[in-house]
């Protein structure tokens, strides 16, 4: 099976490198001191306070992801997989209506494969343990 | 997305937990309340919850009339346990322990029996005869689920507990949860709470780096721990850490319960044994871990020398109940069990009372030092209890919360719990202010290499000092991680778990200067064991005071003694799980260290 692209998080992503966040921390205070300070110094305290502030960029990684599912054999509406999932790592697909892992946090138990009715799903050991 | 309002639930005994403890907390309880009354939370679905969300393929301490007596299990786990253990806990599981398998049996559980009738009971322990193999298992879980749905019992699935009520007397008042789905936070008022919440199975880092590769469901995240703390609970033996002997790169165990009573055995690179006994103890681990570091390793599980008939049977079993997934890891290696040994390693470090000592402080009726909350399976200390432990204490926890909740007053309310459900819902929906704050698996996977680091043993003061400043740091960074949906929100839920779980293991095992149970507390500045100064129970709780660490943290460890022993070991018999390493010249390598 070929990887595919995992999509945690692409549906909240907008994709925007480098946006500037809401993260919060120190924004009033870290270029006064900064320039306070002044120097080589001053410029490290001032680069670290903006890091702490700035905020983090979505990026979209590959994934070889262990939950495939048989989408010609899901039934739309079965939740019965998403159910049985301990980790809560599999839901119904926006795009196609039917299951598919959309967090990468598979603990390969099988209890999805056991328990889909229509044997549409196959597990595979993560790829970083096989 | 942003919560919806809060909703309140009410409950007399609310169970948290749906895994093997709190399905049985929860059908003991509901049989003497009116339907409602009794409410069962899981933060996963519980079908498939729990340590054993699949199934289980024995019991590892069954204490069966003809086979062992309370009495010499009492012993074997005092010994087991190094000396340090709460006997009147122990004897009341090994004394109710043959009452829970006759119910079992009658549930439709499938025991494996003599063609005589009899419990096939195996011998895995140094000293008695405690294992019941399950060969069909794997229908354990299911059965669990089919009685809850009989008793009646009001579930919740995928409602997680972030904290509990108290009031300000001190005892419990409910559970605050937040529903990983819809994001919704709810107040659930109690008069008592079971917590079932499972082991710290998410603490140290599998060697793989794959933060879900745990040895214990990953949803196992060390809850429970966290939620007693918080309440005002003690724990204790935080110290004696879990580690078990796995299948190297795969969370399966190998070979003492299923492999063992076949042939089955460890041998190291050179093919020879080096432990008599693969039952799991400390010093078994201890061996284990000098041969995986000597010139003689690895380590690997040996079945290649059994016949092909058995082999069918092995991997019957080990195939299909406690890891499905376990045969297709060996097809993809192309290994066999018939023509190759299995290399084994170490698993990750992890906090459970099931397999070793550290949990929740409990008394024989489950009972915790917050009045109305109790403890069950494998997050309340009944050392080395496991799965009939865990069942077992769930039912133990029902009938004496019930009784507690028959003469308990209503659920408290007020302005003071007001505020601290207020405080709570604030917390726990912050990360949703920080769509773009740190990620949650970023923060996780930093706090648990920062584990393997700093508390994995051997164990020294200064690295669990570093380690200790490393998670109060955590504490802080915390506070910037985001998250943008319901489900990114449990995980960073679960990140306070596990930070506070480090900072415990890192506290208890700073505060405990011997070494004790093999390699769970082997502390290299202080390597030999000292019963003289050290022959106590190391407890941990929530200080009331300001600033009662020197460091600035709430957390304050202090010893409480060991309570007389109900059955007496002799001096002679407790040092008798030391003397497991097969003696030089009967095949096995000298020892380096």
């Amino acid at each position: 099976m070929s990887a595919r692209e995992s999509d945690p998080g692409s549906s909240q992503g907008d994709g925007q490198a480098g946006g500037q966040g809401d993260a919060g921390g120190g924004g009033g205070c870290r270029s006064a001191t900064g320039r306070a300070l002044g120097g080589e110094a001053g410029r490290e305290l001032r680069k670290s306070a903006e890091g702490a502030a700035a905020g983090n960029a979505q990026t979209a990684i590959r994934l070889d992801v262990p939950v495939l599912v048989d989408e010609h054999r899901c039934i739309r509406g079965c939740h019965i997989c998403i159910d049985s999932c301990p980790v809560d790592c599999l839901s119904v697909s926006p795009v196609t209506g039917k299951a598919h892992m959309q967090f990468d946090e598979c603990w390969y138990c099988l209890a999805c494969e056991l328990d889909c009715p229509k044997d549409a799903i196959t597990v595979k050991i993560p790829f970083l343990l096989r | 997305m942003k919560a919806s309002a809060d909703s309140t639930l009410e409950a007399d005994i609310v169970v948290v937990g749906g895994g093997s403890a709190g399905s049985t907390a929860a059908i003991r309880a509901q049989r003497d309340l009116p339907l409602g009354r009794v409410l069962l939370l899981e933060k996963a679905h519980v079908k498939r919850s729990g340590a054993i969300a699949i199934g289980m393929d024995g019991l590892n301490n069954a204490v069966i009339p003809g086979h062992a007596t309370p009495e010499q299990y009492v012993k074997e786990i005092t010994m087991a346990n190094d000396g340090i253990v709460n006997q009147r806990a122990v004897l009341t599981y090994a004394e109710r322990s043959f009452p829970m398998i006759e119910k079992l049996d009658s549930w439709g559980v499938k025991f494996q029996k003599t063609e005589a009738g009899d419990f096939d009971v195996k011998r895995v322990h140094h000293n008695g005869n405690y294992v019941l193999p399950m060969p069909e298992g794997y229908d354990l879980k299911k059965i669990l689920t089919k009685m809850i749905r009989r008793a009646g019992v009001r579930v919740s699935n995928r409602l997680m507990a972030t904290r509990l009520l108290t009031a300000p007397d001190g005892r419990i008042a409910g559970v605050l949860a937040l529903n990983v789905r819809d994001g919704t936070f709810q107040i659930i008022r109690a008069k008592a709470v079971i917590l079932c919440c499972g082991a710290s199975g998410r603490l140290g880092l599998p060697a793989s780096g794959y933060l879900y590769g745990t040895y214990e469901n990953p949803a196992n995240a060390g809850d429970g721990y966290s939620l007693a703390y918080h309440a005002g609970a003690e724990l204790t033996g935080i110290e004696c850490f879990q580690i078990n002997p796995l299948i190297k790169d795969y969370n399966g165990p190998a070979c003492a319960y299923v492999t063992g009573p076949l042939g089955g055995h460890t041998v190291n690179a050179r093919g020879h044994r080096f432990i008599e006994s693969d039952y799991w103890s400390g010093q078994m681990m201890l061996e284990f871990y000098r041969e995986l570091q000597s010139a003689n390793g690895p380590v690997y599980l040996k079945l290649t020398h059994l016949a092909p008939e058995t082999l069918t049977e092995i991997e019957r079993v080990l195939h299909r109940t406690e890891r499905p997934s376990r045969g297709r890891f060996h097809a993809g290696r192309g290994h066999s069990y018939g023509d190759d040994l299995v290399e084994m390693h170490i698993s990750e470090i992890g906090l459970c009372s099931g397999h070793s000592g550290s949990g929740v402080w409990v008394n024989e009726r489950g009972e915790t030092t917050v009045p109305g909350l109790y403890a069950a399976g494998d997050m309340a200390c009944v050392p080395h209890n496991y799965l009939l432990g865990a069942m077992t204490y769930g039912e133990i926890c029902a009938e004496n919360a019930l009784a507690y909740a028959a003469s308990a007053e209503p659920p408290a309310t007020g302005p003071d719990l007001d505020a601290q459900a207020e405080a709570e819902r604030r917390r726990v929906l912050a990360p949703l202010d920080r769509p773009r704050g740190i990620p949650h698996h970023q923060f996780e996977y930093k706090v648990r290499r920062l584990v393997n680091d700093y508390l994995q043993p051997p164990k020294s003061a200064n690295r669990l000092e570093l380690g200790l400043a490393a998670f109060l740091r955590a504490g802080e960074e915390l506070a910037e991680v985001g998250a943008s949906n319901p489900h990114e929100l449990m995980r960073v839920v679960e990140g306070g778990f596990i930070r506070d779980c480090a900072e415990m293991a890192a506290r208890a095992s700073l505060f405990r200067r011997e070494s004790r149970w093999g390699l769970y507390h082997y502390r290299l500045d202080y390597p030999a064991l000292d019963d003289d100064a050290w022959f106590v129970h190391v407890n941990l709780r929530k200080s009331t005071r300001e600033g009662a660490s020197e460091d600035g943290g709430e957390m304050q460890a202090f010893t409480r003694p060991v309570a007389p022993y109900v059955v007496p070991v002799a001096d002679g018999e407790r040092r008798s799980y030391y003397a497991i390493r097969v003696p030089a010249g009967r095949g096995a390598a000298e020892l380096s260290s």
